[in-house]
């Protein structure tokens, strides 16, 4: 997990975004605070309007979003156009350009110098592996190419906030390991908002989480609050039966539980999962050499819990 | 290629005024002179050849049949380099066609008159059955054709429809309506100038701001399709990203009016030599302005309504109709406005006047104010409330754009 030292802040009152009448957002009230802060919800569920309406991309219809940072024990109010950084779900690049000219377009825009990618900017570049890409067009590239190129001109900027809307949706193990390592890396020089449908890596990366259902917020806080919240409880069970017979024994007796198999372990987790309840239910089943053991439920088996409204 | 488009519309639209001013001279005098200068100094061959000067003699190039391992082919006489601006009529027996019309046609437009069997310039006039037909193959090959009705037979039709139509007119004297509502009687005999300028102007405005719209899209969609539209509003700012889009359409339409203008101006002094802006119009330059103000005001308007209602029902199957939207209020406005000529008293003036200071359904009324002359309050009127309702509709449509930025 991150070191924390939670320079982010995002807040909000009363705030409703809407596309012509329908809401997408309503939030009445909300303050969070965090250095890399991910957004999770159904698809839907407002993450993207969430993300606009921080960038100013999106109009409040009413109250208001905003970010700031601690900055000197003093808190700074952070404008889209001067400290944040967006990258969008399909990633950008002019299709009749060169990365390189694209690449240069935006260093002599937000720094000034459109050679800022080769001298201080260039680890960004190496680390996201643009090198070979540089003389291609737009048009050539792929749906995660485009991403990172997009990703690396991001970071070129060295925003306060960098806001990534489905950062490693469509990438492979290893590059989703890579940009995560790399967000980890960069919170130290700036906060991050990550909207994401990739639990497994938001539950490594993130030190606060805000969840959406319906364009509101459910949950929000720290990963074990989201994950009480959302979950309550896990309760694994370990030693030595028949997986598959207990398995679904487990689920018609616990039916508002969610039963993952992990190895040789039998996972309940649900808000009514209780190592008592769930003891006496073995013990029923003759199964009393079982071991118990409880802990908080995964983010992943959480969002699943949540998402399945058990 | 919509630049290059526009500037061919404006060109048609000058030659077709040309013609139909070139027609509508009711003093054969006037007639005889303006084409005399015509031929002196025509805008076509100063576009064409760079000087508007008659050409030379043309020269008739009788093109001779060869044969060459064994196959049939044909050279031009020594002295007559084909030339794509020359026109060519198709025989089968070029040496003995009788090219005397042709040569009247052309004679002091075209270089070089090509009698040939397959030769191919822009324009290529087939003679070799008793049904003729010209193909022209691109637009200067057009304003090739366009000069022809400058050539000695037709100055002398012209001048003597001219003297037949001055006669009736004399007869009569000039004519004159009188409406309640206008500051002014409508000058009916002397409307042509006025009506051809008025509507050039209008054509240029509607081209200025199609082009304007068209170039504005252009660099939004350019954006929206390579996914750089958000990324870079965000990271500028609203404001410098469409004040910097807005500059790169202010350009386009720089360049589109550097280009038009100088060709209207010069069209229109070739067309009235000898009379300035407010003769023709009988309108003060405060008059010309306010009223060239207003329609400015009034197309801007109908353009953005246009423009919004059609990009807001753009999911619609019906989406293209919203596009005529103001057309067609524009059109309703004009035909009350011309019924009410029908009964003329004072409520149909009034009715006139409501008409006339509406936005976009008065649109009509306010193009024809070069010739029916409302009075300027009128005309202030319809400027104010065209102004004000194009900010609100901005205004009232900012917080629709911002939602649907991406999907525009």
């Amino acid at each position: 997990m991150q070191q924390e030292h939670l320079s982010l802040s995002i807040k909000a009152h009363d705030l409703i975004a809407a596309y012509d009448n329908i809401i997408a957002l309503r939030v009445p009230e909300l303050s969070i605070r965090g250095n890399i802060i991910a957004i999770i919800g159904h698809n839907g569920a407002g993450k993207s309007t969430f993300i606009k309406t921080q960038l100013g991309l999106h109009p409040c219809q009413q109250g208001y979003l905003r970010s700031s940072i601690l900055e000197d024990d003093s808190e700074l109010l952070l404008d889209p156009a001067l400290h944040m950084a967006f990258c969008p779900e399909v990633g950008s690049v002019f299709a009749d350009i060169s990365v390189e000219s694209y690449v240069k377009l935006w260093c002599r825009i937000k720094q000034g110098d459109p050679d800022y990618y080769r001298t201080k900017g260039s680890r960004y570049i190496e680390a996201l592996q643009l090198t070979p890409l540089l003389s291609r067009k737009g048009r050539e590239l792929s749906k995660g190419q485009r991403r990172r190129v997009q990703t690396a001109i991001g970071f070129l900027m060295h925003p306060k906030l960098f806001l990534f809307d489905e950062p490693f949706d469509g990438l492979d193990v290893q590059r989703t390991s890579e940009l995560a390592d790399m967000i980890r890396e960069e919170s130290v020089n700036m906060s991050f908002m990550i909207s994401s449908h990739r639990m497994d890596v938001v539950e490594r990366l993130a030190d606060r989480l805000i969840v959406l259902k319906e364009g509101a917020i459910f949950a929000q806080g720290s990963l074990d609050e989201v994950c009480r919240k959302l979950a309550g409880n896990s309760v694994h069970i370990h030693g030595s039966y028949e997986q598959q017979q207990l398995a679904d024994a487990l689920a018609r007796a616990f039916p508002n539980c969610l039963v993952t198999r992990i190895g040789p372990s039998l996972t309940l987790t649900g808000h009514t999962a209780e190592s008592a309840k769930v003891r006496e239910f073995l013990s029923h089943s003759k199964l009393t050499s079982l071991s118990l053991d409880e802990s908080l439920p995964t983010l992943v088996d959480s969002m699943d819990v949540h998402l399945r409204g058990l | 290629m919509p630049l290059i488009l526009s500037l061919a519309l404006i060109y048609a639209q000058m030659l077709l005024t040309g013609i139909w001013v070139g027609t509508t001279r009711s003093n054969p005098t006037q007639v005889k002179e303006a084409i005399e200068h015509l031929n002196r100094d025509n805008l076509g061959r100063r576009l064409l050849y760079g000087d508007g000067k008659e050409l030379p003699e043309i020269k008739i190039c009788r093109w001779t049949a060869t044969l060459q391992d064994g196959e049939e082919g044909e050279i031009a006489p020594a002295d007559c380099a084909p030339d794509l601006l020359d026109v060519a009529v198709h025989t089968s027996d070029p040496q003995n066609f009788d090219a005397e019309p042709y040569r009247k046609i052309f004679n002091g437009n075209v270089e070089h008159l090509h009698i040939c069997r397959h030769c191919t310039p822009h324009v290529v006039i087939d003679a070799s059955s008793d049904e003729h037909a010209t193909t022209v193959s691109s637009v200067w090959g057009l304003m090739v054709l366009s000069l022809i009705r400058f050539n000695e037979q037709s100055k002398q039709n012209f001048v003597k429809m001219a003297e037949d139509f001055h006669e009736t007119i004399n007869a009569l004297g000039p004519v004159q309506l009188l409406a309640h509502g206008f500051a002014a009687p409508v000058q009916f005999s002397y409307m042509t100038p006025a009506l051809a300028i008025t509507l050039n102007i209008a054509g240029l405005l509607l081209l200025t701001m199609w082009l304007a719209l068209r170039a504005h899209r252009k660099v939004l969609d350019y954006f929206s399709r390579s996914g750089a539209l958000l990324p870079m509003v965000a990271a500028t700012g609203h404001g410098t990203f469409y004040g910097a889009l807005w500059l790169l359409t202010f350009a386009r339409v720089v360049a589109f009016l550097l280009a038009s203008v100088p060709l209207l101006i010069s069209g229109f002094t070739e067309l009235f030599p000898t009379r300035t802006l407010p003769e023709i119009f009988a309108l003060s330059y405060f008059g010309i302005s306010l009223w060239a103000l207003t329609l400015t005001a009034s197309l801007s308007l109908a353009t953005l309504i246009s423009s919004i209602s059609e990009l807001k029902q753009r999911h619609n199957l019906l989406s293209f109709f919203y596009r005529y939207v103001p057309l067609i209020l524009c059109a309703g406005g004009l035909l009350i406005w011309s019924v009410s000529f029908l009964f003329d008293s004072t409520p149909a003036a009034f009715i006139r006047g409501i008409v006339t200071v509406l936005p976009v359904l008065g649109l009509g009324p306010v193009l024809l104010a070069s010739v029916f002359k409302p009075f300027s309050a009128l005309l202030v009127v319809h400027l104010l409330a065209s102004l004000v309702l194009a900010v609100l509709i901005l205004r009232n449509n900012a917080r629709w754009f911002a939602a649907h930025l991406e999907e525009l």
